[in-house]
């Protein structure tokens, strides 16, 4: 589930944050992938394939992004460079602010680091691929969505607490937000989690060599 | 995700705004978000709305198919100002920034052919634009190959139950992902041929001229008299 917060939304100093705390990490994946030129062809083919998966309509009003299956092929650094090229040509047609790309690419990359990890801790559990990838893709996706919600939480806090400035916080009900978001993210959870794991045990069986999880 | 086809194909238009540099619309765009996130009055963001939909008209984009597309983003923004009754106008002060915001970012993007835009973010990263470029380009690819697939599932009753469609569209994503990389595979092989080194050239040098200037000059003017 990602959940598109639109432009003049949130306070500045977060989404200002939040591009601050993306090129940091994107500048380190950008120059560890200059070095690794065979990535050069698999980022671009999964950033593709999860713009184009973001098309099939689910009948509500949210969709499959697949970024946990980034996080299994390209594991949790290149994954990143994935998310925000997929963040940014989205924003490029209002499917999420452009102020918002560099928060919403760390929404995407939590749902990677999350699933990639959980999926190697699950082996001590089962070695059913399928169940491992279905739990780590649900568990991440729902961790992504509290932490649009703990986004959205600490931008009603006044940033004075943070920076000592005079920009007003957001002001918004969280309960009504609550109970807009948590049903239609838990449903995307859920339908994102069954065609991950199907994904998932296709590629295991067709092409295993691509998957960087074992 | 058909909206990218169609931005694509407006980029390809011509008028005047189209021909301006793709840097003098950066700033004038810049000027204009920076204007929408820091005013709190609604007839200032109502003034910049008509001023977006007079510069649509005048880039002889189709305004009708542009506010369509510009009502997705407007549908999260009203989970946010749905959130924020009780504050006044600020619903509508939230609804209308987020809705000028996307019309002008679709602006730009309609006036300006992506990899122009790939190609200035190449002088940040060029391993970026290069990314951006293959990205977009794969895209196309995809997503001729996907409407193909699902047409023939469907033919197949492959989307005929709850569990069943999704199965399939899992085992669809798959497919299409091997396929894809079947491909990058190949293209990055004939790059290498060509002596590809992880930099691909996107773009010619745009000639910075007076009317971008100009261009720049009636943003910075806006901005000066909205700001106040």
């Amino acid at each position: 589930m990602h959940i598109h917060i639109p432009d003049g939304i949130l306070p500045v100093w977060l989404w200002g944050s939040g591009y601050l705390i993306t090129f940091i990490f994107l500048a380190f994946a950008l120059v560890k992938m200059r070095k690794d030129i065979k990535k050069f062809s698999l980022v671009p083919a999964l950033s593709a394939l999860m713009l184009v998966v973001m098309s099939i309509p689910l009948g509500i009003p949210t969709h499959i992004n697949l970024a946990v299956l980034a996080g299994f092929i390209l594991g949790p650094f290149y994954s990143l460079i994935s998310d925000f090229i997929v963040n940014l040509i989205l924003a490029s047609f209002g499917h999420g602010g452009i102020t918002l790309v560099g928060l919403n690419t760390l929404v995407l990359w939590i749902e990677s680091i999350i699933g990639y990890y959980l999926f190697l801790i699950l082996k001590e559990v089962t070695k059913n691929w399928f169940i491992r990838a279905w739990v780590s893709t649900f568990f991440a996706l729902i961790v992504s969505t509290f932490f649009v919600i703990f986004i959205v939480s600490i931008s009603t806090l006044s940033p004075e607490i943070f920076l000592h400035s005079k920009l007003e916080g957001l002001k918004i009900n969280l309960q009504t937000f609550l109970a807009l978001t948590l049903p239609i993210a838990t449903l995307g959870a859920i339908i994102e989690s069954f065609v991950t794991a199907f994904a998932v045990n296709y590629l295991k069986k067709i092409k295993p060599k691509i998957l960087m999880i074992r | 995700m058909s909206e990218i086809y169609l931005i694509d194909k407006f980029s390809s238009l011509e008028s005047k705004i189209h021909k301006l540099s793709t840097f003098s619309k950066i700033i004038f765009i810049a000027l204009l978000v920076i204007l929408n996130l820091f005013t709190s009055s609604l007839l200032k963001l109502a003034m910049i709305f008509f001023l977006i939909l007079a510069l649509i008209r005048a880039a002889k984009l189709p305004l009708r198919t542009l506010l369509k597309i510009s009502l997705y983003p407007l549908f999260f923004a009203l989970i946010f100002a749905l959130s924020q009754i009780g504050y006044g106008i600020l619903p509508l002060i939230s609804l209308l920034r987020a809705w000028n915001i996307s019309l002008l970012i679709l602006f730009l993007f309609s006036t300006t052919n992506y990899l122009k835009i790939f190609s200035l973010i190449g002088k940040i990263s060029s391993t970026l634009s290069t990314l951006l470029f293959l990205t977009y380009r794969f895209f196309f690819l995809l997503l001729e190959e996907i409407e193909n697939r699902i047409k023939a599932a469907k033919c197949r009753n492959a989307f005929i139950s709850f569990s069943k469609s999704i199965k399939n569209a899992g085992l669809i994503a798959s497919q299409i992902l091997i396929s894809s990389i079947e491909k990058s595979e190949k293209m990055y092989k004939a790059l290498l041929v060509k002596g590809f080194t992880g930099r691909i050239k996107l773009a010619e040098r745009e000639e910075f001229k007076l009317k971008d200037l100009l261009f720049i000059l009636f943003g910075i003017i806006i901005f000066v008299i909205l700001w106040k």
